[in-house]
């Protein structure tokens, strides 16, 4: 009984580590080119799951469809705001990205209130309540998805950047973006390409839990800060840094409040940010 | 222009758009007429939104069945009552931001807030600020700290959480119960109120486990109480997080563990979680939902048409405190001493109850601090998608709660 609880919480923390992941990605990938923390990426993960759910309630698609007409819809979204938002602050003091992101959080959640209301809408799913049990481990089909949808996006977006023109792009900008101007990289269109993916990817992990967690406008608000703490402990702007952190604090969460306490589960994410800090201040996969 | 003149031109410039430019609340007061102002404190967002969209609504209903009627009679004169909405955001500081906030624009009596921990941060104050409120949680304590200006008119956890354990027990013969509540003074007074009861019809209350408001993800305290083996799981929570515990349970502990609700588990909720889900689970009914009166009946009329959607016990009772505080300024002659109001109280209710004026659960008898004594409250499962009545009581005295 021991061993199956045991691997029942790290189940657990695997998925919703992967959410983690998914969500610190896109954050990682703004920071490593623009180096703000884009407090608005939580609303595009919870405008990814409305819109998900109008497609299904409203017009009957199926959900899969359904996922990739809202990341195409939030990507286009993440463009519009950082054409109109962040591209004209990119020059100035940090702080002005910050704020301007910070108050990007503030205006699309009140937005999404005064749209929907603040009721907890259920997404439909054919795989919410459909069961598995693989070596004493209860899942629905819904979140075993959710840990397999996680880790293909994750390998694409890994293709993606190594494997492609636009991906050794960003890799550049990240690394310097005045060098990368000088060697001819389109900085505007790299940073768009940039917004455009990470909001697919926030997108995605909305969609992907809203028939667990269901739909509602603040729904972004613990996951956004679950994953600044991911992208700290992982290694600010480091895409292998926000993959294994994702899963390193869905794990700690997971454990920390089945065998510890439950009533501070929220703790444990900052109680491991401060140990890995601690011996190694950059994050793990942090450059020095 | 001399230095000093110039400084009082433009102060005077600035003084004047400053009073062009006021909040409108201040051109509308000064132009309102005779109306009086009646404060609804809700949820409108946050978690507990969904009870605060039935609060506005039920206020609103009451409020024009008042005007319908010529509005408050207060020495002589009628007056309209213009309700006035402030959203608490379902957080303890801005409820207390609210209520001063009414007590400012002279208003001294309200609907709301409701919610347990907001009624908590609010009664340190509201004696000092002389505003009367209204308030349907069902947490006894809120109503037993001495505080003169709060009333209730509805159920408490003693009877609903009573109520569930002895049915737990005694009815469905269960003896070992895990508890799954929040941190808020409501999740600690349900995990009170059901461990004393439980445990007085028998039955063992082997582990708690607790999660803050805003969270969604319970499987590692699910994991945790599926290692303790219960044979049934109560949960404390707000409705919004209903749906999400329903299914998450469903998933870590299966079907045969009966799923015990809070009285903010309705058949709503049921629903959305999925009726093949939501099979086993136990959830209390009360008074608006098993009382069938022509008030009743009109108002589920009524906001059936105009909000399309169903009624619930929380707009019932906000309709309700609207009512009952309306009709005891009219008799004690006030609209701003809210202590007078207070003393007023009990006959506004004993009138509004005789006249079966009221809906939101509370029939006949009162406690000196003008909580209802008496209640119909049922506990029902749901079996085969439908909802079974498993035990309905009026009086504690019949399962020997008192």
């Amino acid at each position: 009984m021991e061993a199956a609880i045991l691997l029942q919480q790290v189940a657990n923390g695997l998925v919703i580590g992967s959410i983690y992941a998914m969500v610190a990605l896109g954050l990682t990938l703004i920071f490593g080119i623009l180096h703000i923390g884009n407090f608005a990426h939580g609303q595009l993960y919870m405008l990814g799951a409305f819109a998900t759910y109008w497609l299904v309630s409203l017009w009957g698609w199926n959900i899969w469809s359904s996922m990739f007409v809202a990341m195409g819809l939030t990507a286009l979204l993440g463009m519009v705001l950082e054409r109109i938002a962040f591209r004209p602050v990119r020059s100035a003091p940090h702080i002005n990205g910050l704020i301007v992101a910070l108050g990007l959080f503030i205006a699309l959640e009140n937005i999404a209130f005064i749209l929907w209301g603040g009721d907890e809408r259920t997404l439909p799913s054919p795989y919410a309540t459909k069961m598995i049990t693989l070596l004493s481990i209860s899942l629905t089909i819904q979140r075993l998805l959710v840990f397999a949808v996680s880790i293909l996006l994750i390998f694409l977006l890994y293709l993606f950047i190594q494997k492609t023109k636009m991906g050794k792009a960003i890799r550049a900008v990240a690394q310097d973006p005045e060098v990368a101007r000088l060697m001819g990289i389109p900085i505007h269109r790299v940073s768009s390409t940039v917004f455009a993916v990470s909001s697919a990817l926030a997108a995605a992990a909305g969609a992907m839990v809203g028939p667990i967690f269901c739909v509602f406008p603040s729904m972004g608000l613990i996951p956004i800060l679950k994953a600044f703490v991911v992208i700290v402990l992982g290694g600010m702007g480091s895409i292998p840094g926000a993959i294994f952190g994702g899963f390193i604090l869905g794990v700690a969460e997971s454990l920390g409040a089945g065998y510890i306490s439950s009533e501070y589960k929220d703790a444990f994410a900052f109680a491991a940010l401060i140990l890995v800090l601690m011996v190694r201040p950059t994050g793990l996969f942090g450059k020095e | 222009m001399s230095k000093a003149k110039q400084t009082c031109f433009y102060f005077c410039w600035a003084f004047f758009f400053g009073l062009i430019c006021s909040p409108a609340d201040l051109l509308a007061q000064t132009s309102a007429g005779k109306g009086i102002k009646f404060g609804v404190s809700a949820t409108l967002t946050g978690p507990a939104s969904y009870l605060g969209w039935h609060d506005k609504n039920g206020t609103t209903l009451a409020a024009e069945e008042i005007n319908e009627r010529g509005g408050i009679n207060l020495k002589g004169e009628k007056h309209k009552l213009e309700l006035e909405f402030f959203d608490n955001e379902t957080k303890p500081a801005k409820a207390v931001e609210g209520m001063r906030m009414f007590a400012e624009k002279g208003i001294h009596a309200c609907a709301g807030p409701q919610l347990t921990p907001l009624a908590y941060a609010v009664i340190k104050f509201n004696e000092e600020l002389k505003v009367i409120f209204g308030c349907y949680s069902t947490t006894p304590e809120v109503f037993e700290q001495g505080n003169k200006l709060i009333l209730s008119a509805t159920m408490n956890q003693k009877w609903s959480i009573g109520l569930a354990a002895y049915t737990a027990a005694k009815v469905l013969n269960l003896k070992k119960a895990a508890l799954l509540v929040d941190t808020t003074g409501y999740g600690r007074a349900v995990e009170k109120h059901f461990t004393m009861n439980f445990k007085k019809f028998g039955g063992e209350v082997i582990a708690v486990e607790w999660y803050e408001l805003k969270s969604t993800d319970f499987y590692p305290q699910l994991t945790r109480l599926k290692a303790k083996n219960p044979e049934t799981l109560m949960f404390g929570g707000m409705s919004a997080e209903a749906v999400i515990l329903i299914r998450q349970s469903r998933e870590i502990l299966g079907k045969k563990v009966l799923l015990i609700g809070s009285d903010y588990f309705k058949m709503e909720q049921l629903k959305k979680a999925g009726l093949e889900v939501s099979e086993n689970t136990m959830i209390p009914l009360s008074g608006f939902h098993i009382i069938d009166s022509p008030a009743r009946q009109s108002f589920y009329k009524k906001f059936q048409d105009r909000f399309r959607a169903e009624a619930e016990t929380y707009g019932a009772c906000a309709h309700d405190e609207v009512l009952w505080i309306s009709r005891a300024m009219e008799i004690a002659g006030t609209n701003i001493d809210a202590f007078k109001i207070r003393e007023a109280a009990d006959q506004a209710m004993r009138e509004l109850e005789a006249k079966g004026l009221l809906i939101g659960g509370a029939h006949g008898g009162f406690l000196p601090n003008g909580q209802a004594k008496k209640y119909y409250i049922g506990t029902n499962i749901l079996r085969d998608g439908k909802l079974e009545r498993l035990k309905m009581i009026t009086d504690l005295k019949e399962i020997g709660l008192e």
